[in-house]
């Protein structure tokens, strides 16, 4: 029977990456990018809720006479585990994410030492074949499960989000229980919680988004609107863009286009955020008037007279 | 980039409303004109979107 020797390269190779891997799991007995923790977060979460016991806490909370002091407890202590999660949660992923990018790293090297020392050209084809897909298998993990590089985006989101639903909670531990009863706490503490989700920030983001795109259909309207107002640079431009126009003429032939001054006239306005406003509007609209003198200066068109 | 959508111009005295029909029209707009409650104009341009 014929026994199947592994090239000596392969053996290197593995060896390597074996070594390699063995060396992160030494270095990353704590997360990577992350101080060590004086207390171990999972025992520390465990304790809480086996101390705090909030589902106990909460079937003997009395509701028909609440008790201000009592529902500070239970809101405080809901807030110190929701943040204890939220941390882990957060240095969880990204030590996951580090985690992942450094083994497939360490893999492909492994593999690819190994292609270059093996003799054997089948098997250096192997060795390679094998680098690829798991390169290609960490590029299809990073786009399908991390979003890319939107991590760190989604936690600044999650953070900012968490900070705004926590003001209604300081806010309302400070109220008595008929301003602030258990039940909103309760609703806030939920929102709270949330907000630090990748769903949250996802909804954050998207409202933001929704929020600037309506300051900015405002804004576009009001320079959609704009009350005529006949000055001097307006008439000079006018003049300047229909060289027949006087304001007292009266043939057709004033309001004809001088081509070369409005094209002129148009890549000033693209260059100087005005591209989809009409060159009447800019002639004659009052929001225009500074605009319309800073334009004159640019293109040298003489005053009016 | 030549402008899309409604463009407005209000309070448009009689004598001027030429003009700026003219201006807008230049542009490639359909205008329309309305009489205010005060005796001035208001001009409406739609462009084409493109």
């Amino acid at each position: 029977m014929r026994t199947f020797r592994a090239p000596a390269g392969v053996f290197r190779g593995t060896v390597v990456a074996l070594v390699a891997l063995a060396l992160i799991g030494c270095a990353t007995g704590r997360r990577p990018g992350f101080p060590r923790q004086s207390l171990d977060d999972t025992a520390q979460i465990s304790k809480l809720e086996e101390k705090f016991d909030l589902a106990g806490k909460l079937s003997d909370y009395n509701f028909g006479s609440e008790n201000r002091s009592a529902r500070n407890q239970i809101v405080n202590q809901k807030l110190v585990l929701t943040d204890l999660q939220y941390n882990r949660f957060v240095s969880d992923f990204a030590f996951e994410k580090q985690t992942l990018d450094t083994i497939t790293d360490v893999i492909v090297l492994g593999l690819s030492i190994g292609s270059t020392a093996v003799g054997a050209a089948g098997t250096k084809t192997l060795l390679s074949a094998i680098a690829s897909g798991v390169t290609g298998a960490k590029l299809s993990i990073d786009k399908n499960f991390y979003y890319e590089k939107t991590v760190s985006v989604l936690v600044t989101a999650m953070n900012a989000q968490r900070k705004t639903a926590l003001i209604p909670i300081i806010r309302g531990m400070s109220q008595s229980v008929e301003e602030y009863p258990l039940g909103q706490g309760l609703a806030d503490l939920d929102a709270y919680y949330r907000a630090g989700t990748f769903l949250g920030a996802l909804q954050a983001i998207q409202a933001d988004a929704g929020a600037k795109e309506s300051r900015a259909d405002k804004e576009l309207n009001a320079l959609r609107v704009s009350k005529f107002v006949d000055d001097g640079s307006g008439r000079a431009i006018q003049k300047f863009w229909m060289p027949k126009w006087t304001p007292t003429g009266t043939g057709d032939d004033r309001f004809d286009v001088d081509q070369a001054n409005q094209t002129k006239l148009l890549d000033w306005m693209r260059t100087n955020g005005l591209p989809d406003i009409p060159i009447q509007q800019f002639i004659t609209g009052a929001d225009f008037a500074e605009r319309r003198k800073q334009a004159m200066q640019d293109l040298n068109i003489p005053p009016f007279q | 980039m030549a402008p899309t959508g409604i463009h407005t111009q209000t309070d448009v005295p009689k004598g001027e409303v030429p003009r700026v029909v003219a201006g807008f029209k230049a542009e490639g707009a359909t205008v329309v004109t309305k009489e205010q409650t005060d005796g001035l104009f208001t001009v409406i341009a739609t462009f084409p979107d493109n």
